[in-house]
């Protein structure tokens, strides 16, 4: 009877490193027990209230990363971008308005000469919930007509993942 | 009459092979031990290029360095270095997507490609892509040597 060696030689690659990877993987979650958790992520108290625990993209900040910041000692700057209307209903604490669909850069001037800005370390903006872009436009034209002036003092603008949404779902103070 | 190959031309050969097999290796192998400990940085860095999302950038996380380790090896053995270089090309094949997407829709993923260092530029990971898949072609091309054979 014929046996194919050809067949077994070309099998044999396939088994070797799948051999390789089996130990690797082994010795990975072995050595590195965070590694086990990977799969399963935690549902945090964030992820309950709506936030996603899929990493957030640059540039925009989670409920509770804005609760950090809040708690401590740094600076922050709140940038409602809502409609007018929703901003004089509710609120985060402290937050000021700028309407998206006005003149931003009159808004934005006005807002320097204010000295609102003076000594903020993080500037976050927000809107209605994930589906509204009014915070992405804010930022983006805060970053463009104040990108010179935000970094000499070190300044950053993020903008808050899930908006005003998230931040009342996660039973978080507001202001009226 | 047979033509027999200049024994300079096979020694130029064999020496790239080499080359082929060191540059790729070391590449691979230095991609995934430098992720080997970062977990949840890795599934956050796989997350900034917002193409799959839980749970499936956690298993990524989790498999992507035994992977790149066992090419690293496998490129190494001649027995699997054929399928290794295969997979090697997939898998930049698999990172080059994965980041022109991200730098199509305006999103600078800092690959973590290789932990917190690796290139910045875009030219330099073009270069890297554009050499590790000729290689892998190389190597591919060059590990044909298997030919179906019967014993009895």
């Amino acid at each position: 009877m014929k046996i194919s060696t050809w067949e077994m030689r070309r099998k044999q690659p396939i088994a070797v490193l799948l051999l390789l990877f089996g130990l690797l993987l082994g010795l990975r979650l072995l050595a590195v027990p965070e590694a086990r958790q990977l799969p399963f992520p935690p549902r945090s108290v964030g992820e309950a209230a709506g936030e996603s625990s899929i990493p957030l993209p640059p540039g925009q900040i989670s409920v509770s990363e804005l609760r950090g910041w809040l708690h401590s000692a740094e600076s922050v700057l709140l940038i409602d971008a809502r409609a007018r209307a929703d901003f004089e209903t509710d609120h985060l604490p402290q937050a000021l308005h700028l309407d998206p669909h006005a003149d931003l850069s009159a808004q934005v001037f006005a807002l320097v000469q204010s000295g609102a800005l003076e000594g903020v370390i993080h500037l976050v903006v927000y809107c209605d919930d994930a589906s509204c872009g009014a915070s992405e436009t804010v930022a983006d034209h805060l970053r463009e007509q104040l990108g010179t002036l935000l970094e000499t003092q070190g300044t950053d603008i993020s903008v808050l993942h899930g908006g005003f949404a998230t931040w009342r779902a996660d039973a978080q103070e507001t202001s009226r | 009459m047979s033509a027999v190959a200049p024994p300079l031309f096979i020694r130029a050969k064999v020496v790239l092979d080499w080359f082929c097999v060191l540059a790729l290796a070391l590449v691979f192998a230095w991609a995934g031990m430098a992720k080997w400990g970062e977990a949840a940085e890795l599934r956050e860095a796989i997350g900034h290029y917002r193409l799959v999302g839980e749970p499936f950038a956690g298993w990524v996380a989790l498999l992507l360095p035994p992977l790149e380790i066992t090419v690293a090896l496998g490129l190494v053995l001649q027995a699997t270095r054929r399928l290794s270089a295969g997979m090697a090309a997939v898998l930049v094949m698999g990172f080059a997507t994965a980041t022109l997407q991200a730098w199509g829709r305006g999103i600078d993923p800092a690959c973590g490609c290789f932990g917190d260092s690796g290139p910045s530029a875009p030219v330099l990971h073009l270069l890297l892509w554009l050499g590790m898949l000729a290689a892998s072609a190389w190597l591919w091309s060059r590990s044909r040597g298997d030919h179906p054979r019967t014993s009895t």
